[in-house]
């Protein structure tokens, strides 16, 4: 952690330009800008700021933000729910997608089935999000009215009490039944713009991890059991093959976190990616510096979940411990 | 018998399959189609404001909400800009010393402010302190202000220590708060700075009641609007954060806003011929130019910049990238703005070839230009400018920068390391000749002197005007000051922009209000069919 608060810390600090100047506008006199320069603490030695930052990191306090003149807790409190209710959704939907995809793909190895999949796999990977984005608000707002195209919630809708910040699981566990319908339904497009840039890389290495365990001997020896194809694959393919699917999963999750800003613009949803991007542009390094802080411990996080799930599947994994 | 693995495994695809039936099909149709509340005005903007406080914003953003939540002291009549239109808005009426030193305002009396309190003296002169102690926005307009004191409970005398004609015109922009409330809400001593950050205490005809950050913010009618409500008037706005131009168009064409700020040109033009939209075309205040480093070789000789003026594709520019959406600059005064006039700015390369023969000028050249990333408009120009200038042996090194980098390189202490030329606009905020011509050519204000501008005879014209209140001679001393500015050409002057708002036809009651520019709208006299 002293790493990575060093490194975001530095790099904030050497970006080519004057964030007091940024934040005090075009036509501000020198001494406006000076007192922007004393209210963001500029004004001090490096050693002090950095000193100082990590005093204030201490007591959970990241900063304020010279854009929006707001705590960067209170923001990215705000803003990081909004991503991770996108990206929990958006994963699952590729990987209820994908992982069957991938299967259905190394059975048929050769066959139609494969080459169909294999097709509508790179068809995927090939489709621009931002164009995908589109065409999604497009077709299933402007013309089939069945999706809403921008934003968490409507706005005539209460916005759900906060417990977790993910609109979803708020409205749900307090009931308020027309703020979830709201929100599953905006959360749709979005998700499955999202989902659909991670599904093929579920399918690919599914379909690998598949493939290669449905030519190994104890498979051959299963099937020269007798066992019904089903067995052997759910009972002998399957869970050899979680690990690597497993590590994509973790990736993806990463891949997903940090990768939503078209997503986020296009659907106007409040987001991290959407703010980050804002931040950035803004030099507003305050902000800067707790997203890559809260993103680092997201990802320290995602591979600890990843790490006990190899044990939780893998007893290889289990008995090496 | 089915193992435990393969029964997990077929709920998960079960639970999978009803997920995505649910999601594909659950939702039912005609959602997101349209408001079930008729009465409510949304509006798909780009940006949120940072802060509901007045003190802090000044961008348009901040100019949006203010304008529905607080009034001034005194403000323009709908449609207009001028001094001679100006009337009371917190103030009945006001008087100006002889000496132009001292304006007493009285104010209006039975006008409350959203948190129930009632206007007083006290909350005039709160405000100002406020303003002048925050040091930000819109207080550079106070910068004459010596002191502003209470005499009596309903009248307010703000002395100045200087004189400045233009004192009365930047008023509008200076907004009252509730004294009580900036009491309340005052934590060590910071002025309810954090209070005002979500909160507001104004007295307009709309307060807020919802701000989600970064989704929206609502507003409601005041019920104890001075004004009143008879007529028709919006009950509600919903001001929706839609940072992409073509989701706006998605969501107006659907039904779901009434008001679009960031359409781009293409859509607009198309919109424009829909029955569906009103699409607006006013020009504004707002000037796009390319500053140019006068102190920079080959730049710090002015046939050089005048070539320069001649080779911009003033008319491509604006008909084919911008479509039309925008008009030929006539220097550097913007319409509807005293002084504005003379003739159009036009392409001419043979007079560019000229004045650079003139100029001693032998090429080939390397100018370095910077803009702003987003603005599409802005590289275009440069794009067309580099074409054109590339058969005179002048090449441009184009860069686009975030804003901060670009400030940063335009203050760079050392004027040759500064660019060559700098894409830049400005709007002047109120309509004074000095909020233009001293704010951007004075050697004493940070704005173009930051590139190096800067011309004694300019500088003793402008602080001639701005020592009379004569109208005539101050109008005169400017005419003087433009045309000297005109001669140099510190800048490329390209485009005009017009108001680019995108309405339901269902909105009634829009005027267009130069004081506020392309970004905000008066909402008072606004009604939904």
């Amino acid at each position: 952690m002293i790493g990575i608060t060093s490194l975001t810390f530095l790099v904030s600090h050497v970006i080519p330009a004057d964030p007091a100047r940024a934040a005090a506008g075009l036509d501000a006199r020198e001494e406006q800008v000076k007192r922007m320069r004393e209210i963001m603490g500029l004004d001090r030695p490096l050693y002090e700021q950095y000193v100082l930052y990590l005093m204030a990191l201490a007591r959970g306090d990241l900063g304020i933000s010279a854009r929006s003149m707001r705590p960067v807790r209170e923001e990215i409190g705000r803003f990081f729910p909004a991503t991770a209710e996108l990206v929990l959704l958006a994963l699952l939907l590729a990987a209820a997608l994908g992982i069957p995809l991938g299967v259905a793909s190394a059975i048929h190895r050769g066959r139609p089935m494969d080459r169909i999949i294999q097709g509508l796999v790179l068809t995927g990977m090939a489709l621009p999000t931002f164009w995908l984005a589109l065409l999604l608000q497009l077709v299933f707002f402007r013309y089939l009215g069945l999706f809403p195209a921008e934003g968490r919630l409507d706005f005539w809708v209460p916005t759900p009490p906060r417990i977790s910040g993910l609109y979803v699981v708020d409205s749900a566990l307090t009931g308020n039944w027309p703020t979830l319908v709201s929100t599953i339904q905006h959360i749709m497009l979005p998700a499955w713009t999202l989902s659909l840039t991670a599904l093929p890389n579920f399918a690919r290495i599914t379909h690998r991890s598949v493939a290669s365990i449905l030519a190994e001997d104890y498979v051959r020896t299963a099937r020269s059991k007798g066992l019904t194809e089903r067995t052997v694959l759910y009972r002998h393919v399957l869970r050899n093959a979680a690990v690597p699917i497993i590590t994509i999963g973790g990736l993806q999750t990463g891949w997903l976190l940090s990768g939503t800003v078209v997503v986020e613009v296009v659907f106007s949803w409040p987001g991290m990616g959407r703010y980050a991007v804002e931040a950035i542009s803004f030099l507003d390094f305050q902000t800067i510096m707790g997203i890559a802080l809260v993103m680092a411990l997201v990802f320290l996080a995602i591979n600890l979940v990843v790490d006990a799930l190899y044990v939780a599947v893998d007893p290889r994994v289990r008995n090496r411990e | 018998m089915e193992t435990r693995g393969k029964r997990i495994f077929k709920a998960a695809a079960l639970g999978g399959v009803v997920f995505l039936v649910f999601t594909l099909f659950g939702a039912y149709p005609g959602t997101g189609r349209a408001a079930p509340d008729t009465s409510t005005f949304v509006v798909l903007t780009r940006n949120q404001p940072r802060a509901l406080d007045p003190a802090i914003g000044s961008d348009y953003p901040h100019r949006k909400i203010f304008v529905a939540v607080y009034e001034p002291l005194v403000e323009h009549k709908l449609g207009t800009a001028d001094a001679e239109n100006l009337q009371g808005a917190l103030a009945e009426s006001w008087s100006i010393s002889p000496d132009g030193l001292k304006y007493t305002f009285r104010l209006r009396r039975g006008v409350r402010f959203h948190d129930g309190t009632t206007l007083d003296a006290e909350d005039v002169v709160v405000s100002f302190d406020r303003m002048r102690k925050i040091n930000l926005g819109y207080s550079y307009i106070l910068t004459p202000v010596r002191e502003v004191r209470a005499v009596g409970a309903m009248a307010v005398e703000i002395s100045l220590t200087q004189l400045t004609p233009g004192f009365l015109l930047g008023l509008p922009l200076i907004q009252i708060v509730s004294a009580d409330a900036v009491r309340k809400n005052e934590r060590e001593g910071d002025l309810a700075q954090g209070w005002f950050r979500r909160n507001e205490a104004g007295t307009g005809p709309y307060t807020v009641t919802e701000f989600v950050i970064g989704e929206r913010i609502v507003l409601e009618r005041f019920g104890e609007y001075w004004r009143g409500s008879s007529g028709c008037h919006l009950s509600r706005m919903v001001f929706r954060v839609v940072p992409e131009a073509v989701t706006q168009r998605v969501l107006i064409e659907g039904g779901e806003g009434d008001w679009a700020d960031s359409i781009e040109s293409d859509d607009l033009v198309a919109m424009a011929k829909s029955p569906k939209f009103i699409v607006t075309s006013e020009p504004t205040w707002y000037l796009s130019y390319l500053m140019m480093n006068t102190k920079r070789p080959p730049l710090d000789n002015k046939l050089v910049r005048r070539a320069l003026r001649y080779a911009f594709p003033y008319r491509r520019l604006i008909f084919d990238a911008m479509r039309g959406r925008g008009i030929v600059p006539r220097g550097l005064i913007p319409p509807n703005f005293p002084g504005w006039g003379g003739p159009e700015e036009v392409t001419d390369l043979s007079a560019t070839r000229r004045l650079l023969q003139q100029a001693g000028f032998s090429g080939p050249a390397k100018l370095d230009l910077i803009y702003f990333t987003p603005f599409a408009f802005n590289r275009a120009g440069a794009e067309l400018l580099d074409a054109n200038l590339r058969n005179l042996g002048i090449q441009l090194e184009l860069r686009g920068l975030p804003f901060p980098t670009m400030l940063d390189l335009m203050t760079n202490p050392d004027p040759l390391k500064r660019p060559h030329l700098s894409y830049f606009a400005s709007t002047p905020e109120y309509a004074d000749p000095d909020d233009l011509v001293f704010k951007t050519f004075s050697s004493r204000s940070p704005h173009w002197s930051r590139i190096g501008y800067s011309n004694a005879e300019v500088d003793r014209f402008v602080d001639a005007a701005r020592r009379t209140t004569d109208q005539i001679q101050r109008a005169e001393l400017y005419r003087n000051a433009v045309r000297i500015i005109n001669d140099d050409s510190p800048a490329i002057y390209t485009v005009v922009r017009l108001t680019d708002h995108v309405f339901s036809s269902r909105v009634q009651g829009w005027v267009y209000h130069p004081p506020f520019g392309g970004g905000a709208i008066p909402y008072y006299n606004l009604c939904l069919r």
